[in-house]
């Protein structure tokens, strides 16, 4: 059986077997190299492997919302898609950039601009609405793809956004209640462990041992009442209107436990669009901004005098007919007066009664009862931003320091410092701690935390001279500077002011630039709330605090109290008080 | 000693031959049928394989696709396996001609389907190109046996046995190496001149011609700057890991990862957009993955068989032509798998090569299952008794006598023109 071939048969058959050989020999090699590989140098390459291959990512958690106290949604957050493109993956940007642009509403230019990028991911625009989305993801251009993520929405406008705040594109909160519970809001995320393929993408979802679930937000439930809030809006809107203020505040506390239950900054702004107005439309007045208050801090000095003895309510006082010269400075009375028993010098805002009264107590009583009424300091809402305002140290006051502060000079406040210091009056003499979150529950509904008991400061006044100054304020609208803010159905009791705002130029106090305030109580004989309204330089119709802001703080109380079902008392006629 | 009493290559001795009745030799004995077996195995491995390594989101269309593949490559199989070899030897022209004619086609416009800036498919107007390379590369072969027989005696001279059908085979290569497809270019022109070695031409002349041509070799290598990249990234990949070093890398992240028992079937993860050619030219990088060195030695036993088993064959051919056609297939079948692995294991610069019965690519499925049923067929011819090689003069087909009469006429004028020219108007 020998094979055939003829011319040189065995040379051929060795030559074929060595070159064959040859091969089988490679094949041993490369056994060799793979043993190499996959025994010796495995761990190294599982390792690159697992380095490329795994991805761990963070599932961002659902962001609580933000309630009302009677539940209404205020703030929440919903699924949105947004389209991102990878440049690397579009051919054309050009034809590509056109047709986005088109769909999504934005300039040709900056999209093209954005798909000629050197990079792997680019956003062309977040958080579309649904038609948007619909409309992108039926073009179907290569390389644009949609991520879900959560937009803040807003579902009440405007209302209480200076409350409430907002958050950046990604959710972190930046103003408002959004910032300061930000981290109760935020809640935990997750981490999610992936396989993903060579484009990043992933395909196989998780592995499921080492991934972690978010958990979601907490829910914050504001003391704002919603409706109450929009008649707080209302009415600063109104007031604002008529009298064209540079800016305006208004705030309604609840005197038993110190809970906002409206407050408004005007001019306002839309939380779901912070950014298309000025920040100073931002600002929160009500606890951002002190100002010297003037003549609303008048009671406090009274107050203190009445504390400390050094007057009775019938003590009298002669006011100099409107002008009295206390060293080089010349004070002065809106309308001039002889004398003045201490209540009518609160009722008639008397500068020189209030500046006597304050004398007679003396530097020290006077700084420290201020500072006793929490001036100087931040109430500790929970607002970002809080300033604490200005009382200066008895060693830095002068020889008109003590006939300023009396009269509310020279000290600069909050207006929710104010209003919270005029609760001390309708509480007896206690100091009760503002707030603003009512309660904290998880996304289920069950409370965490829950503000139940009244925060009281300390006392700041005895029950009986708080029961005095209360009688002064009712006498304010009934017969005094505030009667604009007399109500039929409830007594109010309130104070005026009508502060000079510092010059621009910070050299003395303007001429024609006022602050219009008016604080009210009401029901003043079992109150309930405190209302503020302040006016920044108003422009027209008056400016002073008995005309631009009690009408407003009058609106604000009746509207507010028929809204709470306090029954309304005998419609009184204008000079039947029933103190 | 008695013909009868050998089985197989055993002789049996004698006392016990006389006590026990004479017996069938077992078919498994016969090279024919374990070729047919391994190429089996091979097959339903490769079937098995391209869904293996496909990717989630292809795997319906890659089955569907493998299947009518792997059909028509038996049956491509089962033909080349039931032909007469010496049919191949008979039209060996005529194969060449068809071969270079369709690798021309490839540079006319309109013809061809451009991939990746390479012009190596014929569009036929399917979703399957035709690679004309690989069958070119069967046709080459049959080529190269055919002129070793016809020239067998002067095989030991330069012009004859080295420089002539050298010449034939470098101008295909050439063709091939415009597309360009370097890889398989050489590994047609390597494999050639290896049956040219075999067949009896001499090393000296081989040595002698790498030499010579290593000018042009350098050009090509360092010519074109892909090709240089490709050269020097593969001593070390490291380098340029996002780069020239990525596919090289995630191809030895994917062997490497695979360790000894692998990641299981189907579970390749670097076949998901990591490893660029997964299904084709790095398919042996997820086996490797897959079913880690045990899988990949298995792949590689496979191949060592094929091999084992064809060189049996070669070594029982009965004539030269088969002697060479079963060399140069056989090196076909080999070199290939074992370039294929050795790119994949970085241990060779980077080529595009498929794996033979594995890779994806359906023109090289086919022609290796071709290249296997001419082993077949020859193997088969080895073992039948009464096979008589036939002689080479009766068989010379008519086209090919005609175009042997027109070279020839050629020829004659051209030397008369060249004498003419020679002597200048001179006595005839």
């Amino acid at each position: 059986m020998s094979t055939n071939i003829t011319g040189a048969g065995r040379p051929l058959k060795t030559r074929a077997t060595v070159t064959v050989g040859a091969v089988l020999l490679i094949f041993l090699l490369l056994l060799c190299r793979l043993a190499h590989l996959q025994l010796a140098q495995a761990d190294f390459y599982r390792r690159y492997a697992n380095q490329q291959q795994i991805l761990s990512r963070s599932l961002s958690a659902c962001r609580g919302r933000i309630f009302d106290r009677e539940g209404r949604l205020l703030a929440a957050s919903v699924q949105r898609n947004s389209v991102f493109a990878d440049p690397k993956a579009i051919d054309d940007p050009r034809a590509s950039a056109a047709a986005l642009a088109s769909a999504l509403d934005l300039d040709p230019e900056r999209v093209e601009t954005k798909l000629q990028k050197d990079a792997y991911f680019v956003w062309l625009r977040r958080q579309l609405s649904d038609q948007l989305a619909l409309r992108v993801r039926t073009m179907d251009v290569p390389g644009v793809h949609m991520r879900a993520e959560s937009k803040r929405m807003y579902p009440q406008g405007t209302l209480a956004a200076h409350i409430i705040g907002f958050t950046d594109v990604d959710g972190r909160g930046l103003a408002g209640v959004e910032k300061t519970m930000d981290a109760l809001l935020r809640g935990l995320p997750g981490a999610e462990t992936v396989l993903c393929d060579g484009g990043r993408h992933v395909f196989r979802s998780s592995l499921d041992r080492l991934s972690k679930q978010p958990s979601a937000g907490l829910d914050i439930h504001l003391t704002i009442d919603a409706y109450i809030q929009q008649i707080v809006e209302e009415e600063l809107n109104t007031a604002a209107i008529r009298h064209a203020p540079q800016s305006a505040a208004a705030l309604v506390l609840d005197v038993r436990d110190g809970a906002i239950l409206g407050c408004a900054s005007w001019p306002g702004f839309d939380p779901g669009a912070p950014t298309q107005s000025p920040t100073s439309h931002q600002r929160n007045i009500i606890v951002n901004s002190a100002y010297e208050f003037g003549s609303v801090m008048k009671p406090f000095c009274v107050a203190l005098a009445l504390e400390a003895g050094v007057v009775e309510p019938e003590t009298e006082f002669n006011c100099q007919n409107g002008q009295w010269r206390i060293g080089r400075r010349l004070l002065h009375d809106a309308h001039p007066y002889g004398t003045l028993s201490v209540s009518d010098i609160i009722c008639h805002s008397s500068n020189i009664g209030a500046a006597q009264i304050g004398l007679a107590l003396g530097a020290e009583r006077l700084h420290d009862g201020i500072c006793s009424f929490g001036f100087g300091h931040p109430t500790g809402i929970s607002l970002p931003g809080e300033v604490g305002g200005i009382v200066r140290p008895l060693p830095a006051w002068n020889d008109y320091s003590v006939v300023s502060v009396s009269f509310g000079q020279e000290l600069a406040v909050t207006p929710l410092a104010v209003a919270r210091a005029f609760a001390v009056f309708p509480n007896h003499g206690y100091l009760v701690q503002p707030r603003i979150i009512r309660r904290v529950s998880k996304p289920g509904g069950e409370t965490i935390y829950e503000a139940s008991e009244p925060m009281l400061a300390r006392r700041v006044l005895s029950a009986r001279t708080a029961a005095e100054v209360m009688k002064m304020l009712r006498l304010v609208v009934t017969e005094g500077t505030g009667k604009r803010a007399q109500l039929e159905e409830y007594p109010v009791a309130g104070k005026t002011g009508t502060a000079q705002l510092l010059r621009p130029d910070g050299r003395g106090y303007s001429d024609r630039r006022y602050l219009a305030s008016f604080v009210g109580i009401a029901p003043a004989d079992d109150p309930r709330l405190v209302a503020l309204v302040c006016l920044k330089a108003p422009s027209k119709n008056g400016y002073y605090g008995g005309v631009a802001a009690a009408p407003a703080v009058r609106e604000i109380l009746r509207r507010t109290l028929h809204y709470l079902h306090v029954p309304p008392r005998q419609a009184p006629k204008i000079e039947g008080v029933s103190t | 000693m008695n013909e009868a009493l050998i089985i197989g290559e055993r002789p049996i001795r004698h006392e016990q031959a006389a006590t026990r009745p004479l017996r069938v030799p077992s078919p498994w004995r016969r090279c024919s049928v374990r070729l047919t077996m391994i190429v089996a195995l091979l097959t339903a491995f490769g079937l098995v394989m391209s869904v293996s390594a496909a990717r989630a989101d292809e795997l319906a269309p890659m089955l569907a696709k493998r299947l009518l593949l792997t059909g028509l490559a038996i049956m491509g199989f089962l033909m080349a396996a039931r032909i007469d070899y010496r049919t191949w030897r008979r039209h060996h022209l005529g194969l060449l001609l068809v071969a270079v004619a369709a690798l021309a086609a490839l540079f006319a416009p309109g013809l061809a389907m451009a991939k990746n800036g390479a012009r190596r498919w014929m569009n036929t107007g399917l979703p399957l190109g035709l690679q004309p390379s690989e069958f070119a590369k069967l046709s080459l072969c049959v080529w190269t046996a055919a002129y070793c027989e016809r020239n067998l005696r002067e095989m030991g001279s330069f012009v004859r046995g080295f420089l002539a059908p050298l010449t034939v085979i470098g101008a295909t290569c050439m063709l091939i190496l415009w597309e360009p497809d370097f890889g398989t270019a050489v590994l047609i022109g390597a494999v050639c001149a290896c049956v040219l070695l075999v067949m009896g031409a001499r090393l000296t002349f081989a040595l002698l011609i790498a030499a010579a041509s290593f000018p042009l070799a350098y050009q090509l290598v360092f010519g074109v700057p892909y090709r240089l990249r490709r050269v020097l990234v593969f001593l070390n990949p490291w380098d340029d890991p996002r780069g020239a070093g990525y596919q090289l890398i995630q191809s030895l992240v994917a062997i490497g990862s695979g360790g000894v028992r692998g990641l299981g079937l189907g579970m390749s993860q670097q076949k998901e957009a990591f490893l660029p050619g997964a299904t084709n030219d790095f398919v042996f990088s997820v086996v490797a993955e897959e079913l880690g060195f045990i899988g990949a030695a298995l792949l590689i036993a496979l191949f060592c068989l094929l091999l084992w088993e064809s060189l049996k064959v070669i070594r029982r051919s009965r004539s030269p032509f088969a002697f060479a056609l079963s060399t140069g297939l056989t090196l076909l079948l080999g070199v290939q798998a074992a370039a294929h692995i050795a790119v994949a294991s970085g241990s060779v610069p980077t080529k595009g090569l498929a794996l033979p019965f594995i890779s994806a690519g359906g023109s090289s499925l086919i022609a290796s299952m071709i290249a296997a049923g001419i082993l077949v067929n020859i193997a088969r011819a080895g073992e039948d008794p009464e096979y008589e090689p036939s002689p080479w003069e009766d068989e010379a087909p008519a086209y090919e006598v005609i175009i042997r009469r027109v070279l020839d006429g050629m020829r004659q004028i051209g030397g008369r023109m060249l004498a003419g020219v020679a002597n200048m108007g001179g006595a005839r």
